[in-house]
């Protein structure tokens, strides 16, 4: 278990988020713990299904309820305790202190009021913002993501933007009233990959400009190493590993962070090196293993894996790890 | 948008061109001719002068494409020609009874709009809930109730046993308002709830999908409240199918005015269908069918433009 | 009313079946040999004087259509009761359909079987204060006979010659021929007195706005909607019959009404003063105390077609069979809710020429399946057929294909409606089918029409030589007795080779509120149509 850091921006303590389908509850985030520190840039990894995006909606209390349900847990936000606070409270956060980015920038505009109405929302609701003030505001902002001619693009519709420019937009938007922190659930998945640096290398300078913290939602370790600080590793709704950038890179002690690296390119290594995919499927979240969740797949697996949940650990450098096995061994 | 409405004219007038056609031909494919539909069983009919005497006063002794050019000519210069029924001018017999008729629409399509949006609303937003399954029950009972048994029901309800409505008939608004509004309760909200319920089914189900989408969520992300997630965000793109449902329900209201107007004794433009039908009156039953295509292709262009406003990724499809 | 010949048919006549239509050629002598023409001195001229009739108030009556064109001679006309409250004809029927009752024609003097002159009432007027005399009468005919007038009826003066006018109130009529069924005609459209001054200014407006001689006047009309008609303070028949108050009610207003149900709605929520009942309303309407409910024989009878010539119905074993697998009393019971009578043969028992001999063919089963084995079809037949598809044909077909069925008949009937079953009438594309006539006048209409090579309604499918030489000897007699002689025997011949399958004659009821008064059961019943026009309702203290 992660010690407490009162000085943190955000923390989360034992997250859990369970979803119910016709088959049963389903688990998403299983007392999932960790902390934002002020400005810092930090990833949340892990394969699809991991509960990674529904630990970035469970943060504004946007889970969708039903099916969806926060089940247990605390997030502290400032001197905040969000999921115990009135609708008012976390409503006056929104959009405000924390800005949310979504995967698919097409659908999460609404395609039939224009890019200037939406963008300028955040700050005529928390910014008070009207007339000229918020024309102005908009079309910095616009200038801010590198948009040609703002003004006529305020005018126009989501489907007359393309896929990168929607998202420059939602970032943009995402800047307006200055936040605390952006949580952004994997904001280039959905574009051309030959712009999905250019995106992400301008989220991370405005995050840098407002000093705002970013909670990156991803399942690229790519983009990981070039872009966080420190780094969360999720499976099958849990934190498996926790460590800086490069720590996670240099030595990974979960053998889950292991099978990423290796399944993905990388720069520093011979072009003979194989990429060596994780074998097997993710596990059904209706029918999780016992023990650790990633016994099945693992090649390190011992029988203690299969009896008993490993806890997050915390060893040097603040490296933590859940794992009943010292993969250095 | 002036293309965009350029073209759905366009289409509208081309279907309106085979409508005209189609109709001319239908109305001669029916078994039996008006003068045998109108006097079979009649006393005269043994007397073949009777009949011929009537066949050539109508022109249908001639050979149908003959009838058909010389109708056309005479529709588009507004000579819609004499009723077989009434000896009126069809023309005057639709000015006569539009008014009526269209009283009647727009008095139940704004019941229905009354009834079925805040209900498809509700429902919406209260999903799953006493009120919600109150709503869609309603919105069941209200589209599955035949219209003709209603009105029976509701007829003896309140005109019989509780008289506060008249029965059947019908009294022109500038003629008495009272009268005219007392007159039209009953036939409006029959034809209105059945318009409604199938809005509210709609609103509802349409509203709860927008509810699902992605831009929802952003709309939530930015810090609004629910009330103004709705109002800003789900409303106007939940009105799309809903445009949609409004105006093909203004083209059944048609077939609901078939029974209301006969059962409530009204005289407008359904029940002169009716009555065309049934004697087989031909210049009346072509114009009519002429007018209803008319008002569904007039609806339909009102829906696409309306669509083209709503929606702005429509506009460019063109 | 949904009767199944047709059921707009019925609505020209809905308020009751004895009104309206009477084409029917009587005896020549039966005019000449009155005694005396005199209103007063007609059998029907009896009021009861004890009942101090009070006038006013507005009669509120429901029509299932409109009438249509008020021109009588125009087609269609939709509503003939309301016809007959503006409109007068020259001769009327009597209590047993014949054309004997004079009207407005005040004497008949046939001079030769070929000429008769007619001597009209004095003191009439039309509603456009026109006179009603010789030259009117006159201007009528020869408009009505003139093709350029697009009357549906002209047909039914083909047999005159010419109509003079002798003096005011005297007219001679000159026949081609001898023409028994001159009273007739007088009784029916052609006889409907119009105004000759209205006719000769428009024409065409006369079709919304007619001029007639009747206790109301046509006031105002909003077709599909209501036509309201104002009392005539001058109609000649008050001071004729010393009734000065006569009509007594202020006026008349006719709503349009088309679903029947909603006519009683409209009735038991006191909108309208009488209505004529859908059979299943009859049971209901007799138990309400606001109402009083009357029931009469109405002129019309019901019955199951045979295709006589071209069908395996040419075998009389089989028809006879048909006709004795039927159960009459069941079928009015149970589909006419008990209102009708058992049919013998075409006419109803109380019209003159119905032969009282005839007794309703006996429901037997038993000899229907001896009689389908005789003929070879002891396995079992198939016959096809059409009838009606409203409610109530529906209702009744079931009925009876149910009862074909229990002796081995398979009728597989299509429903249909009239327009669409003329064409299969026409190409005779059927066995067994819907039958029967509506209102049955004239004796010589139906059958013709039904069983004459002429008739508009045979189309080949009867060809039965006894009964054609009959009806063409029907139709030349002049003699009222030798007449009618014929028409029995006529329908022995018919009886007797089970030409159709005759179910019931129609029987009718209407409700009155019971602020209406003046109904006298028994009068009507004797005198029928000359009763209802000679003896106006009323209000009781003459208030709706």
């Amino acid at each position: 278990m992660a010690k407490t850091a009162p000085e943190a921006l955000l923390s989360v303590r034992d997250l859990t988020v369970e979803f119910a389908t016709d088959a049963g509850i389903i688990t998403a985030v299983d007392a999932v713990s960790f902390d934002l520190q002020a400005g810092e840039i930090l990833a949340l990894v892990g394969e699809s299904g991991c509960g990674k995006s529904a630990t970035a909606l469970a943060l504004l209390r946007l889970i969708a309820d039903p099916p969806g349900r926060i089940a247990n847990g605390e997030i502290h936000f400032r001197d905040r305790e969000l999921l115990s606070a009135d609708d008012a409270t976390v409503r006056d956060i929104r959009g405000n202190r924390i800005a949310m980015i979504f995967q698919e920038p097409m659908t999460s505009l609404n395609p039939v009021y224009t890019i200037g109405r939406q963008l300028g929302e955040p700050l005529q609701l928390h910014k008070n913002l009207r007339g000229d003030s918020l024309l102005a505001k908009c079309l910095a902002l616009l200038e801010s993501v590198n948009i040609p001619e703002p003004r006529r693009r305020l005018q126009s519709y989501p489907h007359q933007f393309s896929g990168g420019m929607r998202q420059r937009m939602m970032i943009a938007m995402s800047m307006s009233c200055d936040p605390d922190i952006v949580i952004a659930d994997e904001p280039t998945t959905a574009l051309d990959v030959t712009i999905q640096a250019q995106l992400l290398e301008l989220l991370q300078a405005q995050v840098a400009n407002h000093r705002a913290a970013l909670l990156l939602i991803t399942h690229n370790l790519g983009v990981v190493a070039r872009y966080a600080d420190r780094v969360n590793v999720m499976y099958a709704g849990r934190i498996v590993e926790s460590a800086s950038a490069d720590e996670i890179y240099r030595t990974p002690r979960h053998p889950y962070t292991i099978g990423l690296l290796r399944s993905v390119p990388r720069l520093d290594q011979p072009i003979s090196e194989k990429l060596l995919p994780i074998e097997g499927q993710p596990p059904n979240p209706l029918d999780l293993p016992s023990g650790c969740a990633f016994h099945p797949r693992c090649p390190l697996a011992i029988d203690k894996c299969r009896a008993e949940v490993p806890a997050l650990t915390r060893h040097a450098n603040g490296h933590a790890v859940a794992c009943w096995v010292d993969v250095r061994d | 948008m002036g293309k965009y409405i350029g073209i759905r004219l366009a289409h509208a007038l081309v279907i309106l061109a085979i409508v005209v056609v189609l109709v001319f031909i239908i109305a001669r494919i029916i078994p039996g001719d008006a003068i045998m539909a109108a006097m079979a069983g009649s006393v005269d009919l043994h007397d073949p002068s009777v009949v011929e005497r009537v066949r050539h006063q109508y022109g249908l002794d001639q050979s149908i494409p003959v009838q058909f050019a010389v109708w056309l000519g005479e529709f588009l210069r507004g000579d819609w020609g004499t009723s077989i029924g009434t000896g009126q001018k069809v023309l005057d017999m639709f000015v006569q009874r539009l008014p009526v008729t269209l009283e009647l629409f727009v008095g139940a399509t704004l019941w229905s709009i009354a009834v079925g949006i805040p209900a498809g609303i509700l429902g919406a937003l209260k999903r799953n809930s006493a009120a919600d399954i109150a709503v869609t029950t309603g919105a069941i009972i209200g589209v599955s109730l035949p219209p003709f048994w209603e009105a029976i029901v509701l007829i003896y309800l309140f005109a019989v046993l509780l008289p506060i409505f008249p029965p059947s008939g019908y009294v022109p608004f500038f003629e008495h308002p009272l009268l005219n509004l007392r007159a039209v309760v009953l036939p409006t909200f029959v034809l209105g709830t059945h318009a409604g319920g199938l809005l509210a089914r709609y609103v509802r189900s349409s509203l709860l999908e927008v509810l699902g989408q992605d831009y929802v969520r952003t709309a939530r992300a930015k810090g609004f409240s629910e009330a103004a997630v709705i109002a800003r965000h789900a409303l106007k793109p939940g009105m799309i199918p809903v445009v949609t449902v409004i105006g093909l329900s203004w083209g059944g209201l048609l077939a609901g005015a078939f029974f209301i107007e006969v059962v409530f004794a009204i005289p407008g433009l359904g029940r002169m269908s009716v009555d065309a039908i049934f004697q087989k009156d031909y210049p009346v039953m072509q114009a009519m069918l002429i007018v209803v295509s008319l008002n569904v292709l007039l609806v339909n262009l009102l829906v696409d433009i309306l669509y083209g406003y709503i929606d702005p990724r429509v506009r460019v499809r063109g | 009313m949904d009767h199944d010949l047709d059921r707009r048919e019925f609505t020209v006549g809905f308020l009751t079946a004895s009104f309206a239509l009477a084409l029917h050629p009587t005896a020549a002598g039966a005019a000449t040999e009155s005694p005396s023409t005199a209103v007063l001195d007609q059998p029907w001229a009896v009021w009861d004087e004890a009942a101090k009739p009070m006038r006013g108030g507005i009669f509120r009556i429901a029509a299932a259509q409109y009438i249509g064109k008020m021109n009588p001679n125009h087609w269609p006309v939709l509503d003939w009761v309301s016809m007959g409250y503006f409109h007068e004809r020259l001769m009327m029927n009597d209590g047993s359909y014949n054309s004997t009752v004079l009207w407005l024609a005040e004497k008949l003097n046939w001079e030769s079987p070929q000429e008769v002159v007619m001597t009209l009432r004095e003191g009439v007027t039309f509603h456009d204060g026109s006179p009603f005399d010789a030259k009117s009468v006159k201007y009528q005919i020869d408009w009505i006979r003139n093709p350029a007038s697009k009357t549906w009826d002209a047909g039914w003066l083909a047999q005159l010659d010419a109509v003079e006018v002798v003096d005011d109130r005297t007219l001679r009529w000159k026949f081609k021929m001898p023409w028994a069924g001159f009273n007739g005609v007088m009784a029916n459209v052609p006889g409907y007195v119009m105004s000759a001054k209205a006719l000769q200014d428009d024409v065409d407006k006369y079709d919304s706005q007619p001029v007639g001689t009747g206790p109301y006047i046509v006031e105002e009309g909003s077709p599909d909607n209501y036509l309201k008609l104002k009392r005539n303070p001058n109609w000649w028949f008050a001071k004729a019959s010393s009734h000065p108050d006569m009509p007594y009610f202020d006026g008349i207003l006719v709503t349009i009404v088309p679903d029947p149900a909603v006519r009683l709605a409209n009735l038991r929520a006191g909108k309208i003063d009488v209505l004529l009942l859908d059979k299943s309303q009859y049971a209901v309407a007799k138990t309400d105390p606001g109402l009083n409910v009357h029931r009469y024989p109405g002129n019309h009878v019901m019955a199951l077609r045979f295709n006589n010539t071209k069908s395996v119905f040419q075998d009389i074993r089989l028809r006879k069979a048909v006709s004795h697998a039927i159960d009459r009393q069941a079928l009015i019971a149970g589909t006419q809710f008990g209102l009708a009578r058992l049919a013998s043969c075409m006419y109803p028992e109380d019209h003159w020429c119905h032969n009282p001999i005839l007794k309703p063919v006996t429901y037997d089963p038993d000899l229907s399946k001896k009689l389908l084995a005789e003929a070879g079809y002891g396995g079992g037949l198939t016959v096809k057929g059409y009838f009606n598809n409203t409610t109530m044909g529906q209702t009744i077909a079931e009925a009876v294909k149910g009862m074909l069925a229990q002796v081995g008949i398979d009728w597989q009937v299509d429903l249909m409606a009239p327009a669409a079953y003329a064409t299969r009438m026409q190409k005779m594309d059927y066995d067994l089918a819907q039958g029967g006539w509506i209102w049955i006048y004239d004796p010589d209409l139906m059958p013709t029409g039904l069983y004459h090579p002429q008739g508009g309604f045979n189309f080949g499918r009867s060809k039965n030589d006894a009964a054609i030489a009959l009806i063409e000897a029907g139709r030349k007699e002049t003699d009222l007795e030798r007449r009618r002689a014929i028409y029995w025997q006529l329908e022995e011949v018919l009886y007797n080779s089970y030409e159709d399958a005759w179910l019931w004659w129609e029987e009718t009821a209407t409700a009155y509120r019971k602020q209406v008064e003046g109904w006298n059961q028994e009068g009507f019943l004797k005198y029928q149509d000359a009763w209802f026009w000679s003896h106006p309702l009323w209000f009781k203290d003459g208030k709706a």
